[in-house]
C-alpha cells in the first residue's frame, strides 16, 4: 500500500470473459507502471466495465492473467486486492449507513489502523466537499455524493493500484477537479490508475497514456504522441473515431 | 405502449441470444404455478366428485367452493395487494413513465395495467381451480367461460380496489425512503396470517381425517361464508349456473365497484405518492453517534449489522415476528402429536434455531445488498466475509434463543438441570441452521430485492424451503428413533456440520459474479 511498490503495478495478460456466447473481453493485455495515469477508452460494450470488474476480483476471467502489485489476483488474492482501489460504475454501498460510517467500515476492512483512518475520512470528507451530506443515510444522497463516497472508500487505504470506471460520473466540476488532483497526488506518490472514460478531454488532460478497447480487443495503446504517429495535428477525439468507435457511433 | 409492455413481459420469460431462444427464470415461476393449479384443479375436481357421492347435498359442495373462493379473496388482500403497491409506487421504471409525454390519467392507467396483473397469482392458481374443480364435478355453468372469468373477476377487483383505497393514502402519507418498509410490513401480516392458518386449521383438517370421521357427520356442519362477502356470491352463481340473477348481478357490481375504486384511488393519490417518493427528503442516522472506525473487522461486522439490521425495522419487525411464530409452532402440534413437557420445549426451541437460520442466516448475506461486492473487493476475502456474517448472525440468535429458552422453562415449570441439555440441542440446531442459511444465501441472495421475503431467487428460495424441512425432519426424528446422544455428542456434531457448510458458503460466494 505505501510507496516505494513495484515498477508495473497492474498487469494484464490475454484476459478473456465472455457471457454465454458473447465474448466481451477477448485477449486483453494491458500494464499500468508505477506513477502513470492510463485512460481507458473504448466505445459502450467495448469491454472496458469487464475488463475492470475482472481486475478487481468481481468477474472471474474464462483465461488470462492478472497481477497486482506482483500479486497474482488468482493464488494471491489477498494481497493482491489489499494493493487495489475500485471506483466501479455504480457505486458499492450500504444504502442505510452515513458516509462517515459506510467509510470507517471499508477502513476497518482493510486493516488501516483506526486513528490513521479516522483523520483519512475527515481529510476525505472535507476534500471532497461531503461535509453536509455525512449526516444522513446514503440511500438519501444524491449521485454526486455516493460518488463521492465511493472515491473515498477507494482512496482510504492508500492502494498502490486503482481502478476506476467512469469516475467523473455526476460529479460537479469542483469534485471532479479535486478527484482528478487525487488522482494526480497518487500517481505522484508512486500508484498507478486505469481510468475508463467517455470524456476524452479529460483522458487527453489526465492521462499519461491510454488504451483503446474495441469489441473486447485493445486496437491501440500509447501515449497521444505516439498514437498521433506521423499526424501531429490529430486530437484523441479524431483518434478515437478512427480507432475505437463503432460504425455508426 | 401495450406491446412495450407486452415485449417487457415476454422478456421476463425467455430472450433471444443471437437468433436462439432461451429460457429465463420467469418461465421457472409460470411453470411451477401451472403445475400446481393443475394439480389442485384434480384434486378438487375428485373432492368435488366425492363429494356429490357422499350423502351430504350439494349446498355443502357449495359451501367448501364459498371458503375456498373466500381463502382466494383473503389471499389476494394479505398476499398480493402490496406486489401491486410496489408495482404502482416503487417500480425502478418510475421516472421514465414520468418524464414520458403521457396524461394523468393515461398514467394511472399504465401504472394499474403493471400492477393488477401482480395481484392475480392467487385468483389463478387457487380460485380457478376450484372452480374448474366444482364445474368439472357438478357440471359447467352456461355461457362457461364467460362466466367463471365473472366470478373471478369479482373475487380478484373486489379486495383489490379495496385494498388499494387503503394503501395509497398510507403510501402518500408515509415518508418516501419507508415505502419499501410498509410493503415489508404488508409481507409480515402475510406471513403472519398465512401462519395462522396453517397452524390453526391444518391440525384440525388432520384430526378430523385421523379421527376416520370426514364424511357426512362432519361436513354437513360447514356453514357457507357469511352473504356479504363477494366470495359468496361467486360459489352461489356457479352453483346456481348463474340461474339466480341476485348473485351474479351482486358479483358483477362488486367487480365493477373494485375496478372503479382501483382507479378512483389511484387517480386520487398516485401523483402524490410518487412525487414523495421521488423527492426524498434527507433522514439522519441515528441512535449510533458519530462513526469510529473499529479495531479489527469482527468489529466493523458487527457494528455495521447492528445499524443495517436496527435501520432497517420491517425486515427486524419481519424475523422477530418469525421467530414468535416458529417458537409457537409445536404448541399448535400438540393435538396431533401428543408429547411430554421436555420434548415439547425442546422441538420449540430446535424449531426457533432452525426458524432463524432459514429467516435470518439466509437473507444476511441478501441484506448487504450492493455492499456484498466488498466480499470479493476487500482483502478479507469471501471466506472471512462469510465468517464475519456468521458472528452478526449467531449475536441475534443467542438474543432470540436465551430468552426463548427461559421463557420455555419457565412456562413449562422444567426443572433447571434440563436447560443445559436444551440449550445444546437449540444451539447445534442454530449452528446448523444458520450455515446453512448462509450457504443458501451465498448461492442465491438476489442483491436487488424489494421484498423482504423474496431476498433469494426462485430457486435459492426452493431451496431454502427444502433444506428447512429436511432440518425439522431431522432434528424431531432424532428422539422419535430413540437417538439419545452423550452430553455435548449433539453440539460437537452440530458445530461439525456447521465448519463444513460455513466454508462451503466461503467457495460459493468466491465463484459468484457480483
Amino acid at each position: 500500500m505505501s510507496e516505494p511498490g513495484p515498477a508495473v503495478r497492474l498487469a494484464i495478460r490475454g484476459l478473456e470473459r465472455r457471457f454465454g456466447a458473447h465474448v466481451a473481453v477477448d485477449g486483453v493485455s494491458l500494464e499500468v507502471r508505477a506513477g502513470e495515469i492510463v485512460g481507458f477508452l473504448g466505445a459502450n460494450g467495448a469491454g472496458k466495465t469487464t475488463t475492470l470488474r475482472c481486475a478487481a476480483g468481481l468477474l472471474k476471467p474464462h483465461a488470462g492473467a492478472i497481477e497486482v502489485d506482483g500479486h497474482a489476483l488468482d493464488r494471491e488474492g489477498r494481497a493482491a486486492r489489499a494493493a487495489l482501489g475500485f471506483v466501479p460504475d455504480r457505486p458499492y454501498l450500504y444504502e442505510r449507513l452515513t458516509p462517515p460510517e459506510f467509510l470507517a467500515f471499508v477502513a476497518a476492512l482493510y486493516g488501516v489502523p483506526p486513528a490513521v483512518a479516522e483523520g483519512r475520512i475527515a481529510a476525505m470528507l472535507s476534500r471532497l466537499a461531503i461535509g453536509e451530506a455525512a449526516g444522513a443515510l446514503l440511500e438519501t444522497a444524491s449521485l454526486g455524493t455516493r460518488q463521492k463516497v465511493a472515491v473515498a472508500a477507494a482512496l482510504l487505504h492508500e492502494p498502490g493500484t486503482l481502478l476506476l470506471d467512469e469516475p467523473l460520473a455526476g460529479l460537479d466540476p469542483p469534485a471532479a477537479f479535486t478527484l482528478k488532483q487525487l488522482l494526480r497526488e497518487r500517481a505522484a506518490a508512486g500508484a498507478g490508475a486505469l481510468v475508463s472514460t467517455h470524456q476524452l478531454e479529460v483522458a487527453e488532460r489526465l492521462c499519461d497514456r491510454v488504451v483503446m478497447l474495441r469489441r473486447g480487443r485493445v486496437v491501440a495503446s500509447g501515449t497521444l504522441a505516439e498514437l498521433r504517429g506521423a499526424r501531429g495535428d490529430a486530437t484523441l477525439e479524431t483518434l478515437f473515431l478512427e480507432l475505437a468507435a463503432e460504425e455508426g457511433a | 405502449m401495450l406491446r412495450g409492455r407486452a415485449a417487457l413481459v415476454r422478456g421476463r420469460l425467455w430472450t433471444r441470444d443471437r437468433g436462439r431462444v432461451r429460457p429465463r427464470s420467469g418461465i421457472v415461476s409460470l411453470a411451477l404455478a401451472l403445475l400446481s393449479a393443475a394439480g389442485l384443479a384434480w384434486a378438487l375436481s375428485v373432492a368435488f366428485a366425492a363429494l356429490r357421492g357422499l350423502d351430504v347435498g350439494e349446498p355443502v359442495a357449495r359451501a367448501l367452493l364459498g371458503w375456498l373462493f373466500t381463502a382466494t379473496l383473503t389471499g389476494v388482500l394479505v398476499f398480493d395487494l402490496h406486489q401491486a403497491l410496489a408495482v404502482l409506487v416503487a417500480a425502478p421504471d418510475l421516472d421514465l413513465l414520468r418524464a414520458a409525454p403521457l396524461s394523468r390519467r393515461g398514467l394511472v392507467a399504465l401504472r394499474l395495467l403493471d400492477a393488477l396483473p401482480q395481484s392475480l397469482p392467487i385468483v389463478l392458481t387457487l380460485a380457478l381451480p376450484a372452480a374448474l374443480g366444482y364445474a368439472v364435478a357438478y357440471g359447467a355453468p352456461a355461457g362457461g367461460a364467460a362466466m367463471v372469468a365473472l366470478a373471478l373477476a369479482g373475487l380478484w377487483l373486489a379486495p383489490l380496489g379495496a385494498g388499494l383505497a387503503l394503501a395509497l393514502p398510507l403510501a402518500r402519507m408515509l415518508p418516501p425512503a419507508r415505502a419499501r418498509d410498509l410493503l415489508g410490513m404488508l409481507a409480515t401480516f402475510a406471513l403472519v396470517a398465512a401462519w395462522l392458518a396453517n397452524a390453526l386449521l391444518v391440525p384440525r383438517a388432520g384430526l378430523e381425517g385421523l379421527s376416520g370421521t370426514p364424511g357426512a357427520g362432519a361436513l354437513a356442519a360447514l356453514p357457507p361464508p357469511p352473504g356479504w362477502l363477494p366470495s359468496r356470491w361467486a360459489a352461489d352463481a356457479l352453483a346456481t349456473r348463474f340461474a339466480e340473477p341476485g348473485a351474479a348481478v351482486f358479483l358483477a357490481l362488486a367487480a365493477l365497484a373494485g375496478a372503479a375504486l382501483a382507479w378512483w384511488s389511484t387517480d386520487r393519490h398516485l401523483a402524490a405518492a410518487l412525487d414523495r417518493t421521488l423527492d426524498a427528503p434527507r433522514r439522519a442516522g441515528r441512535g449510533f453517534g458519530p462513526a469510529r472506525v473499529a479495531r479489527s473487522a469482527t468489529a466493523a461486522f458487527l457494528a455495521r449489522d447492528a445499524r443495517l439490521f436496527g435501520r432497517q425495522w420491517s425486515v427486524a419487525a419481519d424475523v422477530v415476528a418469525a421467530s414468535l411464530l416458529w417458537l409457537l409452532l409445536p404448541l399448535f402440534a400438540v393435538p396431533l402429536v401428543p408429547a411430554g413437557r421436555t420434548d415439547l420445549a425442546r422441538a420449540m426451541l430446535v424449531l426457533l434455531a432452525i426458524g432463524i437460520g432459514y429467516e435470518v442466516g439466509a437473507r444476511a448475506l441478501a441484506l448487504e445488498r450492493r455492499g456484498l461486492a466488498w466480499a470479493r473487493l476487500s482483502p478479507l476475502g469471501p471466506a472471512r466475509w462469510v465468517r464475519g456474517r456468521l458472528a452478526g448472525v449467531a449475536i441475534l440468535a443467542a438474543a432470540l434463543l436465551l430468552p426463548a429458552t427461559a421463557a420455555v422453562t419457565l412456562g413449562f415449570r422444567l426443572p433447571p438441570a434440563v436447560v443445559p441439555r436444551l440449550l445444546e440441542w437449540a444451539c447445534s440446531a442454530a449452528a446448523v441452521s444458520i450455515s446453512l442459511g448462509l450457504l443458501t444465501g451465498a448461492a442465491f441472495a438476489d442483491t436487488a430485492w424489494s421484498h423482504p421475503r423474496a431476498m433469494l431467487s426462485l430457486p435459492g428460495r426452493l431451496a431454502g424451503l427444502a433444506l428447512l424441512l429436511a432440518q425439522v425432519g431431522a432434528w424431531l426424528a432424532l428422539p422419535a428413533l430413540g437417538v439419545h446422544p452423550p452430553p455435548g455428542g449433539v453440539l460437537a456434531a452440530g458445530l461439525a456440520l456447521s465448519a463444513l457448510a460455513v466454508a462451503a458458503a466461503g467457495r460459493t460466494l468466491a465463484g459468484r459474479n457480483l
